[in-house]
């Protein structure tokens, strides 16, 4: 949950089960690719995946 | 002077849609107009678009290649063996084709971002403190960073925009390096990605496994983790570690991704047989 000074304290992240679903599917359509060799829509795949599926940052000190 | 960033329930579903939704080039510039959105809801309007009308399109490249904004550079990396890292280009030269001139200016709205608020500290002379929703800046500078990678650089590889892709590379590699320097298993992905586009094949794949083993088991990203670190070693042909790795998966694992991880091995061995 994002913390908020003066803002709504709305949490950006999606639902756990909508996480479950977008990144196994990800993960499915990657490992297919391991077949024909499509390196770079392989990759951004997971990449995508790993953005759905980690912990969304908290309030913290930028740079 | 302190800045308030404010998110809300509009901004929010923007980004939820943009995260589920099917990545392509267009997705870049969805990425970036929520950036420009979410911070011209400050007090006052801090996006891109505010910083571009005041200055002509040839001017912008020079606010970006002017000498706090090499010397931020030069100072982040002054710690690495920079080698290694893109030389800082001395200036982007002039584009003459509209679709170069495009994503020229495509090129300085990342940087703008990834960089942000550095730029925005000169433009009035006042210091600046960020407050707010921080947290969610700093998860539309990771969606913009990976989109980039995903979309933009390939582009700027393709139309030989060497200057603008030096630039970008560099800093994607002091935003992971600064910006995420509080989330360790984040900061090594984007780590790993960055070395990707540099060619730098055995760091990537030290980068995933840090990435990996700093995540947890019951997070949802483990699994994702995990994989992109085994196909990282298929790719180099490491194909005993990528076995043993994904033996030792299965061990360590909870029931739920069973299913996933026995055909991770199934295609382990299906992939050395080729």
């Amino acid at each position: 949950m994002s913390s908020t000074i003066g803002g709504e304290d709305i949490n950006h992240d999606l639902s756990t089960d909508e996480k479950d679903r977008l990144e196994k599917e990800l993960r499915a359509e990657a490992r297919k690719l391991m077949l024909t060799g499509k390196k770079k829509k392989r990759k951004s795949l997971l990449n995508q995946a790993n953005e759905i599926s980690r912990r969304k940052a908290k309030r913290a000190d930028h740079h | 002077m302190n800045i308030n960033l404010n998110k809300n329930k509009k901004l929010s579903d923007k980004y939820q849609q943009i995260l589920a939704s099917e990545w392509s080039t267009e997705t870049v510039k969805e990425s970036l107009e929520l950036a420009d959105s979410f911070l011209n809801n400050c007090h006052f309007p801090l996006g891109f678009s505010d910083l571009i009308q005041r200055y002509e399109n040839s001017d912008l490249s020079d606010f970006f290649i002017s000498s706090h904004f090499t010397n931020y550079l030069k100072d982040q990396s002054a710690l690495l063996i920079t080698n290694n890292l893109p030389i800082i280009p001395e200036k982007i030269p002039k584009r003459r084709s509209p679709s170069k001139i495009g994503y020229s200016r495509l090129s300085l709205e990342v940087i703008y971002n990834l960089a942000f608020p550095v730029f925005t500290t000169y433009k009035n002379g006042k210091n600046i403190i960020l407050k707010g929703d921080i947290g969610f800046l700093r998860d539309i500078q990771s969606l913009i960073f990976i989109l980039t990678s995903n979309y933009i650089l390939p582009i700027l590889r393709e139309q030989r925009l060497k200057e603008e892709s030096d630039y970008l590379n560099l800093i994607m590699f002091t935003h992971s390096m600064i910006a995420w320097h509080d989330n360790p298993a984040h900061q090594n992905q984007l780590f790993s990605i960055v070395f990707d586009n540099m060619g730098f094949h055995e760091a990537v794949i030290e980068c995933l496994y840090i990435a990996f083993r700093l995540t947890a088991q019951e997070d949802h990203d483990y699994l994702t983790k995990a994989q992109a670190y085994w196909a990282a070693l298929i790719d180099a042909k490491m194909f005993d570690k990528a076995k043993e790795f994904s033996l030792r998966l299965l061990r360590n694992s909870s029931e739920k991704h069973f299913d996933e991880i026995k055909e991770i091995i199934e295609l382990s061995f299906e992939l050395e047989q080729r």
